[in-house]
């Protein structure tokens, strides 16, 4: 008896996790900071709790493209990260991830829009971008008009959170060509 | 014993491994054979193999019935040190992964609050990780209870109870219901089919040089039963090896050789040429014993490829266990059955990967002259299983799709006893995708094998297999993929079943 009673509360605390508690947006407790050292610029925010919100910042990148350090650790939800070169092309776009090291397609360089959207984020966002010689396919690759934001993240949000995600990155979206 | 006698022993076991395995460690019996084995020519009368025609012998007869068989059915079931097993297979890579200092390790009453009350979430690891690691760690829960004297379907729900602890409370990512479902159906499968292939290489009558082999190759096949021996002494304790332990039906094959990949579909169109090399266990009649214990019959086959990228040499790992069957009529072969089945298929064209269970008639006709029959046709359901996507890719490394997949087997297979084998099949998935790219696949795999022997262990076979795969997303143009594969090979039985 004293078995089944082991496997019955195991069971019961897999079939436990429905609850949500209450969505929120980044505040002055999550320490929010973008820091540039040199031409890289590094991103933090910590402590989320449910976070759902698009959060934006501009880079100067001199070079076509970047590197992307990600530090960030996410045990619940999800972040995702648009990047938009000089002349609003998508360049990247990826989850945010706990140890990596990716790098962007070719851009223009110059004034880079960074969009971060959080669906439901818990924890920590953190990466760095550093600035990344670009490679002979840049020259294509700002010729091409590059996806909308939904676009791509029809193909890269996962599907729990890519309605929620869409909305935002539609107005983000929006916000962009205001700009 | 000397500690210099040790460290002898245990180089010389080591060199041995590669030598060794569980097949050829296996001591003396009588085989009766099935359909596969008598296609590549073992048959009694192949003088080479010095079969005795005479019915099967208990391996204790070979040992002496004098000895006590303190391992045979039933045994005492330790329940606390099964609990501390899988306590132990989720602590130790924890603390390995605390040591290196991985957030994601250093769980607290916090996190375990989160993991109890968030909603659970697809992870993103990459197709290998989720489908071959996680089944295989599986394994290790499922063998904590099968290796402290539970039974089979006894021992299933401690797979499950381990991949759920570790989910919910071995680490701080939110608990992934495609893990709970790959470690949990695929540890059962690949659990039960690594006792049972450590149990052939296990002899407890054997001392010396050769209980050191045997005993080494069994832990390292089955790393929590190689411990429990050692603990427990009797990986030195002469004694009865349990007649449950031998199968009287095994068989191991190698095949050897050329393949060759037309891959077209999507604006490519291809030919990729390597060798490959397929280690084949058939354990137990594919018809007689599906209606023993759960695994008296399973199958297991392991492909390792060249020139297989973007996928890995590890082209193929399937295993199919009978869970138990129902006799159709009266008399006959024929049955009604159940499989549970482990699948990882990882090519250019398609990774494929799921656990899941089988279910239909297997029809078998064996004449005293003239060729064997055996034909199933069988109803597929998987509730997990990933299919490669060309649309949901992560940095992480994911680049596939979750589903559950539905579908159906068909195969009919012709043996001339000690001569040749011939056989056609068709296999289709649908998987609708619950967590990836929106949309649905559908994989069809069909193909023809043929193999020819020669003085009963050397042969030559080629085989012909077509892999298609569909995938129709939402919003994109339907994606269709084909994939033949032409396998011209040596192929050689092992081991020799010699007394």
């Amino acid at each position: 008896m004293r078995r089944l009673r082991l496997l019955l509360l195991l069971a019961t605390a897999g079939t436990a996790g429905c609850a949500d508690s209450v969505i929120t947006v980044i505040q002055p407790i999550n320490d929010r900071t973008v820091t540039l050292v040199g031409d890289s610029i590094t991103y933090l925010v910590s402590d989320l709790e449910n976070v759902s919100q698009v959060d934006t910042f501009t880079w100067n990148n001199p070079l076509e493209r970047s590197t992307i350090y990600h530090q960030s650790f996410l045990p619940h939800g999800y972040a995702l990260m648009v990047m938009f070169d000089a002349v609003g092309t998508v360049v990247d776009s990826t989850l945010l991830e706990y140890q990596l090291t990716t790098e962007s397609r070719a851009g223009v360089p110059g004034l880079w829009t960074i969009l971060i959207i959080y669906s439901g984020a818990w924890g920590r966002a953190q990466f760095s971008l550093v600035p990344l010689t670009g490679d002979p396919l840049a020259a294509e690759t700002r010729a091409s008009p590059g996806p909308g934001v939904e676009a791509v993240l029809d193909n890269r949000a996962p599907a729990s959170g890519r309605a929620a995600l869409q909305r935002w990155a539609k107005e983000a979206d929006d916000e962009r060509r205001r700009r | 014993m000397p500690s210099n006698r040790i460290a002898r022993l245990t180089a010389g076991a080591v060199a041995w491994l590669a030598l060794a395995s569980p097949l050829m460690a296996q001591g003396p019996q009588a085989f009766s054979l099935p359909d596969t084995a008598l296609a590549i020519g073992l048959s009694p009368q192949a003088g080479h193999l010095r079969f005795t025609p005479a019915p099967a012998i208990p391996v204790a007869q070979f040992s002496g019935d004098t000895l006590p068989c303190p391992q045979c059915d039933p045994q005492k079931k330790h329940f606390w040190v099964a609990f501390a097993e899988v306590m132990a297979v989720n602590i130790i890579p924890n603390l390995v992964s605390r040591s290196s200092g991985q957030e994601w390790a250093k769980f607290s009453l916090e996190s375990w609050g989160n993991n109890l009350t968030l909603p659970w979430q697809w992870d993103n690891n990459a197709f290998l990780n989720n489908q071959f690691s996680h089944p295989y760690h599986g394994a290790m829960y499922f063998n904590s209870a099968r290796t402290n004297g539970y039974n089979f379907w006894q021992s299933a729900p401690w797979a499950f109870a381990g991949s759920l602890t570790w989910e919910l409370f071995g680490e701080v990512w939110a608990p992934a219901p495609n893990d709970l479902a790959n470690t949990t159906l695929g540890g059962i499968t690949l659990g039960e089919m690594l006792y049972r292939v450590s149990s052939l290489t296990l002899k407890n009558e054997a001392t010396g040089f050769d209980r050191v082999v045997r005993e080494v190759t069994a832990g390292l096949l089955n790393p929590v039963r190689g411990f429990n021996r050692v603990v427990r002494g009797e990986a030195w304790k002469v004694s009865r090896t349990p007649p449950e332990w031998r199968q009287s039906t095994i068989f191991g094959a190698v095949d050897v050789g050329y393949r060759r990949l037309t891959v077209t579909g999507e604006g490519v169109d291809e030919n990729l040429e390597g060798v490959f090399v397929t280690a084949e266990v058939i354990y137990g009649d594919p018809l007689l014993d599906l209606s023993k214990k759960p695994f008296s019959f399973f199958s297991a086959e392991v492909t390792l490829a060249s020139n297989n990228a973007p996928a890995r040499r590890l082209t193929s790992l399937e295993v199919r266990g009978g869970l138990g069957a129902k006799k159709l009529g009266n008399g006959g072969l024929n049955q009604l059955a159940a499989f549970m089945t482990y699948d990882y298929i990882a090519n250019p064209v398609i990774e494929f990967g799921g656990q899941g269970f089988y279910f239909g008639p297997v029809i078998g006709h064996r004449p005293s002259n003239g060729p064997r029959l055996r034909a199933e046709l069988l109803g597929q359901f998987m509730p997990v299983a990933a299919v490669q996507s060309d649309f949901y890719l992560t940095a992480e490394g994911r680049d596939y799709d979750y589903g559950i997949g539905i579908g159906g087997l068909g195969d009919v297979r012709l043996t001339w006893a000690g001569l040749a084998q011939i056989g056609i099949y068709g296999r289709y998935v649908y998987e609708p995708i619950i967590s990836g790219f929106p949309g649905n696949h559908q994989l069809f795999f069909y193909g023809a094998t043929g193999r020819i022997y020669w003085k009963g262990r050397i042969g030559l076979g080629a085989d012909f297999n077509v892999l298609r795969r569909w995938s129709d997303y939402y919003g994109r143009a339907e994606i269709s993929r084909k994939n033949n594969e032409l396998r011209l090979y040596v192929t050689t039985s092992i081991p020799q079943w010699r007394d």
